[in-house]
């Protein structure tokens, strides 16, 4: 990576990396780590017998933890990878497209979890566009720095993530043509609060 | 061309794997449609790609003869080093006759510039690779492909580019497609067809919109729904407003603008 694209990480921050398929995260990745960061990439093979009990308990995986890892499925060995990543002591985590194949539900539940780490700093790497709304921080990526800011003041650079390859996230590109349409003055991210507005 | 599951239980035994029942007495007919098969990890999705592909076996599924079946993995595996050498080796590996014509036809077909017929495959992006792995099965002309966990870890660019490709190859040349993914918003623009997997069953089966406007059944299978649906959803629960159930969100809007006036 030059010097001039340079990738500010916020320290103690959630900031999600949104890339394009012409990166390859896991070399973004490794080029943004530093020595002492813990790193987990998709598919990864960790073979210590620790795990983080609070993370399997929410995930309901107490059973996959005892399987032999080759006989899981890719989503299932996701989940056991990022449950033994969280027992490590760490300042910063990277976690590079490691829970791409997880089921919805299960994945929001590890992307809300991820929250409790509000003195750790976690670097998400993913091309997955609707998981950057659980971050504070945004970066888009496509072999360079294109946005790198607060996730709030992103929301509507619908041609910024076009240019990457990507369409808003649902809600921000709802928001975004109902306000088209002078029927919302502003972003919104809860679909609740977004009814709610819509039809007071 | 119909294939047909019928009580079929399937369990991995112990010799390679620690003995996991998978499958008891599942049920399915499959038509020439864009079938997609969602579920928890770990319900079997991939497993049923692979008795169909017949990569494991069981005599619970009949496949017509004359379907010949092109199986596609999201983490594929190549044996040669360069986009030409892989094509050639899938037509020797099919008894296929060998034509330059064809493996020109068949990358133009699923969007990888012919430029790269002699890269190797190591260099290439991985939606190409993937890209790659459907054109080493398009080049023998299945008319049954199946798809495992393809659309993870693409962008949305290339991620519409595969669903235009499937829909063009089911309404162009007829193909029928068995597709497994946890990707909900794939699965709901590509699909005519969802069949839910829980607790070794089809638990659900019908078209996209019947089972996806199901909210509630699918979160007690562990699944939610495609965000357009659940904004539908919400509307119908909060305010008793129908929307309609729409593909595209330019159609949501013009449904949410009629409903607010």
């Amino acid at each position: 990576m030059s010097k001039n694209n340079k990738i500010n990480i916020i320290p103690n921050s959630y900031t999600a990396i949104l890339c394009s398929n012409n990166v390859d995260k896991i070399k973004l990745g490794n080029a943004i780590k530093n020595k002492n960061d813990l790193i987990i990439t998709t598919n990864a093979k960790d073979n210590s017998e620790e795990f983080d009990k609070k993370i399997v308990n929410l995930l309901k995986i107490n059973s996959l933890m005892l399987c032999d890892f080759n006989t899981l499925s890719i989503g299932e060995r996701q989940m056991v990878q990022i449950s033994k990543a969280l027992s490590y002591n760490f300042d910063r985590l990277i976690v590079v497209d490691a829970i791409s194949n997880v089921s919805t539900i299960n994945k929001e539940k590890i992307l809300k979890y991820l929250k409790k780490y509000n003195n750790k700093t976690i670097i998400y790497i993913t091309s997955n566009k609707e998981d950057i709304v659980y971050f504070e921080n945004f970066i888009l990526y496509d072999n360079k720095v294109i946005l790198n800011d607060k996730l709030s003041n992103v929301l509507d650079k619908e041609k910024e993530f076009k240019l990457a390859g990507f369409d808003l996230p649902f809600m921000p590109l709802l928001s975004l043509k109902l306000k088209y349409y002078n029927l919302l003055d502003r972003p919104i991210i809860s679909m609740d609060r977004m009814v709610d507005k819509l039809w007071k | 061309m119909e294939i047909i599951i019928k009580d079929l239980s399937y369990t991995y035994s112990k010799v390679n794997y620690q003995e996991k029942k998978v499958f008891n007495k599942l049920n399915l007919n499959i038509k020439e449609n864009i079938n997609c098969i969602i579920g928890i990890n770990g319900c079997g999705k991939t497993t049923l790609l692979d008795l169909i592909a017949g990569e494991l076996k069981s005599d619970a599924i009949t496949i017509p003869k004359r379907v010949k079946i092109g199986y596609v993995k999201g983490e594929p595996l190549f044996v040669t080093d360069t986009v030409r050498e892989e094509l050639i080796y899938s037509m020797m590996e099919h008894n296929y006759k060998i034509s330059e014509k064809r493996i020109i036809d068949v990358l133009l077909m699923v969007g990888i510039d012919d430029s790269l017929v002699d890269s190797k495959i190591s260099s290439l992006s991985l939606s190409d690779k993937r890209l790659l792995s459907l054109a080493t099965a398009l080049i023998y002309n299945p008319n049954l492909i199946l798809i495992d966990n393809f659309t993870e870890e693409l962008d949305d660019f290339n991620k519409n580019k595969i669903i235009k490709l499937i829909k063009m190859l089911k309404t162009r040349f007829n193909k029928t497609f068995i597709i497994a993914s946890n990707d909900l918003e794939f699965v709901h623009k590509v699909a005519d067809e969802v069949f839910v997997i829980s607790n070794k069953k089809v638990a659900l089966k019908g078209n996209k919109y019947d089972i996806f406007k199901k909210e509630e059944q699918l979160k007690k299978y562990g699944l939610s729904v495609p965000n357009i649906i659940k904004f539908e959803n919400l509307t119908l629960k909060k305010k008793n407003i129908r929307l309609g159930y729409r593909d595209e969100i330019n159609d949501l809007i013009k449904d949410i603008y009629r409903h607010s006036y």
